[in-house]
């Protein structure tokens, strides 16, 4: 995030927190929007449980929502960090086994949630996945870099000794990376767009 | 931190390993949460690695069904059939001297049968877990069978781990299944003899192994049920 992104980002969350402290709703169903994607994804690789993320999701906003509506916050502008801390305390609260009560559904809350559906990359099955994953294999023209990827990724070896072993040096290795990220990142979002032509005659 | 800086220091990467310090995390996402372009990235990168995972475990189940073919052409040979009935002899006449002279520590002799109780257990947390998952000890000996959902990801094979929960001291290790395989309506059976329970509160933990994963990957904790004994 450069500079002038950074301080949109702030001046973004601060006017959102001043406005729900007013009361505008709206500025809470802009609010969840805005960050729900990005908490989902913390929320989902925190517990590595779908459902028990979709409970702490609706728990997050119950808390953040009533506190801001109350008192706003001290630091309007790290709202992100605030909400942050309120999705890692719960999952971290999780993992000790301190807080297991089931989430009550607050059909309020839930309401303002965007459903994930629209994502691209959750939309993606796991076979559609491999199809994609097997064609950008197919696609790079040195042995050496599907080996970079998968002792990366499925044996889970660190970036230095992969580097030592295969004779690569650092640069090299996160542009395979990279390129490979971006490369899936295309196919999906391509097949997404793909998925939206309708015929309409 | 700009996007450069994040190409080049692999911050997704290392994020999604887990491999950022304490600080370098919390700043990382506090910024992934108002950024639709970063989180892009980040599921990009995490459905990447899935991929990878799956791709490879697909090509290695190609290799396990080859070396499976070489495996029953030795089960079909009359040499290997021979020596099957040798060891199954030898094991059996061990197993009957050791049963004899132990049947007075089991409880599964053959003149005292153990009725078993299968029980499916509900997945709800917390208390209202409890009280759905009641099972009562009874005077007599018994096997529970616990019925236990693995869930829809597929693992090569699954640990189950009991504990007794006391208020007041950590929960208490009493019982572990490793190398368990879905079954029945593909649930998972955790036998439990009574004798080693007691009233009160336990939970199983129920975790699953992917055979590709390296030796020090550790298992990846699937689901935690409650269960509640009382007399």
């Amino acid at each position: 995030m450069n500079d002038a992104t950074h301080n949109e980002e702030r001046q973004v969350a601060s006017n959102l927190v001043i406005r729900v402290q007013k009361g505008d709703r709206a500025a809470e169903t802009e609010m969840v929007e805005r960050y729900s994607r990005g908490l989902r994804f913390l929320l989902r690789r925190k517990t590595r449980d779908s459902n028990l993320a979709e409970d702490f999701l609706q728990e997050t906003w119950a808390i953040a929502l009533v506190k801001i509506r109350e008192n706003g916050l001290d630091n309007p502008e790290r709202l992100a960090g605030y909400l942050c801390g309120i999705a890692n305390n719960l999952a971290l609260g999780e993992r000790r086994r301190v807080n297991r009560q089931r989430t009550s559904v607050n059909s309020e809350i839930v309401a303002l949630i965007p459903d994930e559906s629209s994502n691209p990359f959750r939309q993606v099955s796991r076979a559609e996945l491999c199809k994609q994953v097997r064609g950008l294999l197919e696609n790079l023209t040195k042995e050496r870099d599907r080996e970079i990827l998968e002792r990366f990724y499925v044996r889970e070896e660190d970036k230095e000794s992969i580097c030592k072993r295969l004779d690569v040096d650092g640069i090299h290795f996160n542009r395979v990376l990279y390129r490979a990220r971006q490369r899936l990142k295309s196919v999906i979002e391509a097949a997404d767009r793909r998925s939206h032509f309708r015929v309409v005659s | 931190m700009d996007e450069k800086y994040t190409k080049e220091d692999m911050l997704v990467e290392r994020y999604l390993e887990g491999k950022l310090t304490a600080e370098q995390t919390a700043s990382f996402e506090e910024q992934f949460l108002s950024s639709d372009e970063l989180l892009n990235e980040l599921e990009a990168a995490e459905r990447l690695g899935q991929g990878l995972h799956d791709v490879s475990a697909l090509e290695n189940a190609h290799v396990t069904k080859k070396l499976t073919s070489n495996v029953v052409s030795l089960f079909q040979s009359p040499r290997y059939a021979m020596a099957a009935s040798f060891m199954l002899l030898v094991s059996l006449s061990v197993s009957s001297v050791l049963l004899q002279k132990n049947a007075h520590l089991s409880e599964f002799d053959s003149n005292q049968a153990v009725p078993s109780e299968i029980i499916p257990l509900v997945s709800v947390r917390g208390a209202a877990g409890n009280e759905l998952n009641t099972l009562p000890l009874g005077d007599t000996p018994k096997q529970f069978v616990l019925m236990l959902d693995p869930g829809f990801e597929p693992y090569s094979h699954y640990r189950a781990t009991v504990y007794r929960l006391d208020t007041d001291k950590e929960p208490a290790m009493l019982w572990q299944v490793d190398e368990m395989l879905p079954g029945y309506e593909d649930m998972l059976a955790l036998s439990l003899p009574s004798s080693v329970l007691s009233t009160g509160d336990y939970e199983i933990q129920l975790e699953g192994w992917l055979d590709e994963w390296p030796a020090n990957h550790g298992f990846e904790q699937l689901d935690i049920k409650s269960f509640k004994i009382e007399k």
